[in-house]
């Protein structure tokens, strides 16, 4: 899966982050896929954050009477799947399937650069904040993965990867359909396991940053750099 | 439980049809062209209007992109718009994730047929100035429409 | 009529057989229309017919006033006055667009066809029946004569009767017209006809709403003055002159057999009375 574009929103629908990460053409990207045109200034991608913390909103109140009534129970947990961006070099926990592939180009130890977390952050199924917020929107030239923290704050992912597709693209895609329902959702999880590394980053990174004022844009070269070099791993 | 219900909107930004199953145990239940339900349909409309324009901001090159499918925690929205302007909308739950067929099926076997090639029922739902802007009020109540409707979209419904 | 085609190679064609192949390759020169298309078409002609006689009857009504123009602007006026349009503006409109027609309205066909349905003067009405069966009556006598002129080696024309030529029209005359014979042909021998179409094509996807199935009806009716015009044009063209021929159509219940699901639910049944021998 490869990641194009990654935004940060905060409670209020602010934007605080937005990185393009298209200068390198990923991948799954068919070769003959015409250049973007017309790169969205600033003030697009505020309008476009603001616009979706709206919609994510209304998402709720749009739950079907059916599922109202019935009130079957939903199990929000996200199973943990290992290695998501991160390098696989080095004789990490290998027992899992590797899903974010490739090997990185950054040396061993440099992750544990100023965090406490382990070589992949967090090892457990984790269960998801967003229950009935937007997640997850498939159009026809990418799909756009939403991760919302407990406090509000939403990290945006762009994927080039057009859903639904037979499988997704990754060496392990076939055996994980089984585990973990349909491709869609597999995809679903995997954006969450990326976008929760993203959001241990930002906690590491742009929260112990004493410069960093609260609900503000981030100017943290470390958090970039950092995820950066994740999007490189995941893109690989 | 495979679908929860079935929506269309005109050029107009009308919902022109709406068709909700409440039951997930009985494909007949629910309601059609239901009042209670114009406030939602303003509010999916206005959801898939700003995601379309996000969307279409977002697009790469000169081909048009569209949204196909929009997911939350608990349900999934499908779109399927035209050329002419008419959007087919069906909130399904996750196990199938594409609907384009159906949605498809829907407008050229069923719309076009007893929609548009029906010389009694309006082509423009929308039927002065006023009605347009999403004011309207008018909707499908064709019989031939709504039975055959029905008879395609519902053995999905306990699927 | 393919067996031409399949012995071709074997065997010197019979004279009916090339009269077969010769019918079918002037049917594959003939300029192919859409069916959709014509069906469309056809059907529009009924919305039409009411347009024109509301516009006849603006004219009337105009002529009886007096001074035309002053008239159109007293309609505009009260037009106006009821859409909060200032009448300033208006009127520069109306200068505009009396260059281009006069004082045209334009309605979709859904209301005029609604309209007519409510009409409660009789002789509109049935002016606009009239009209339309005329329509099906200029229709159906050119349509015998191309039909004769093909030369179809299945019509013979000479040794006619009454039930050859009901028959013509039943299958040859609607299968032109409907892609569809009709489906059923009743009679007593003494010149009345029961044709029953369960399927009557045109109408196939018309409906209006699950609470009225009579103002469904009521609102088909004019629709099959056409095919009643056309029987009578035929029968016109081939020796029986309209006076002598009444037509009526009504509606009948399909059979329970082969009901479709969707579709009007009732078949239509065109009741032919023809009182006279032909000359």
């Amino acid at each position: 899966m490869a990641i194009e574009s990654l935004l940060i929103i905060n409670k209020s629908g602010g934007l605080l982050y937005q990185r393009n990460f298209i200068d390198k053409p990923p991948q799954s990207q068919a070769p003959n896929q015409p250049e973007p045109q017309q790169q969205l200034n600033s003030n697009d991608y505020l309008i476009l954050a603001s616009t979706l913390h709206g919609v994510f909103a209304i998402a709720s109140q749009l739950t079907p009477k059916a599922l109202q009534l019935s009130q079957n129970d939903i199990d929000y947990t996200i199973p943990y799947i290992p290695n998501v961006g991160m390098p696989t070099n080095g004789g990490r926990t290998g027992n899992g399937s590797t899903v974010g592939g490739g090997s990185g180009s950054s040396g061993p130890g440099s992750n544990k650069l100023g965090s406490f977390k382990g070589d992949d952050f967090f090892k457990d199924s984790f269960v998801s904040w967003n229950k009935s917020g937007l997640r997850q929107l498939c159009t026809d030239q990418f799909t756009m993965f939403i991760y919302q923290t407990m406090t509000g704050l939403k990290f945006v992912a762009i994927s080039t990867t057009v859903m639904p597709q037979q499988k997704v693209a990754t060496p392990s895609g076939t055996d994980k359909l089984d585990r973990y329902g349909n491709s869609s959702n597999l995809a679903i999880q995997i954006a969450d396991n990326f976008l929760r590394k993203v959001y241990c980053l930002y906690s590491d990174y742009v929260m112990k940053d004493p410069f960093y004022s609260m609900e503000m844009p981030i100017k943290s070269d470390l958090f970039d750099k950092k995820v950066r070099a994740m999007i490189k791993n995941m893109n690989e | 439980m495979g679908i929860y219900s079935f929506w269309i909107f005109d050029k107009h930004c009308n919902c022109i049809f709406d068709r909700e199953w409440t039951l997930t145990s009985s494909s007949s239940s629910g309601t059609i062209n239901s009042k209670q339900n114009e406030e939602t349909a303003k509010l999916l409309y206005g959801m898939v209007y700003s995601l379309r324009s996000i969307t279409q901001k977002l697009s790469k090159g000169s081909i048009k992109n569209d949204v196909r499918s929009i997911s939350t925690g608990k349900y999934r929205i499908h779109t399927y718009c035209t050329a002419t302007g008419v959007w087919f909308v069906l909130l399904t739950d996750f196990k199938q994730q594409s609907y384009t067929q159906v949605l498809q099926h829907v407008y050229s076997h069923i719309y076009v047929k007893f929609i548009s090639n029906n010389l009694f029922s309006p082509y423009d739902f929308a039927d002065n100035e006023s009605e347009m802007r999403g004011q309207g009020t008018r909707k499908i109540t064709n019989k031939n429409f709504i039975d055959s409707l029905n008879a395609f979209l519902s053995p999905m419904v306990g699927q | 009529m393919d067996p031409g085609r399949n012995y071709q190679a074997n065997h010197p064609l019979t004279e009916q057989e090339k009269k077969q192949q010769q019918f079918r390759l002037f049917q594959e020169s003939l300029p192919k229309v859409s069916q959709l298309a014509f069906q469309m078409l056809l059907n529009e002609i009924v919305p039409q017919a009411m347009a024109v006689e509301n516009e006849l009857n603006d004219l009337n009504s105009l002529e009886q006033t007096g001074d035309r123009t002053s008239a159109v602007e007293g309609e505009r006026k009260g037009e106006g006055e009821a859409e909060n349009i200032p009448i300033n503006d208006l009127s520069l409109q109306e200068k505009e667009v009396s260059s281009y027609n006069t004082n045209l309205k334009i309605q979709p066909s859904h209301k005029l066809i609604m309209e007519l349905a409510e009409l409660e003067d009789e002789e509109k009405y049935n002016n606009i029946l009239k009209r339309l069966r005329n329509i099906g009556f200029e229709m159906g006598k050119k349509m015998c004569e191309m039909l004769v002129f093909s030369n179809n080696p299945n019509l013979h024309f000479k040794e006619m009767d009454l039930l050859l030529i009901m028959k013509f029209i039943c299958r040859d005359v609607w299968k032109q017209l409907y892609e569809k014979p009709i489906d059923n042909l009743k009679t007593n021998h003494r010149g009345t006809f029961y044709l029953i179409d369960y399927n009557y094509k045109p109408i196939q996807a018309f409906s209006l709403s699950e609470e009225a199935p009579a103002k469904e009806l009521k609102m088909v009716e004019p629709f099959l003055e056409i095919p009643l015009g056309l029987i009578k044009g035929v029968l016109a063209s081939l020796g029986y002159s309209p006076e002598e021929v009444i037509c009526i159509s009504s509606f009948v219940d399909k059979p329970a057999d082969d009901r479709p699901k969707y579709g009007f639910p009732k078949g239509v049944s065109f009741h032919v009375q023809v009182n006279m021998k032909p000359k």
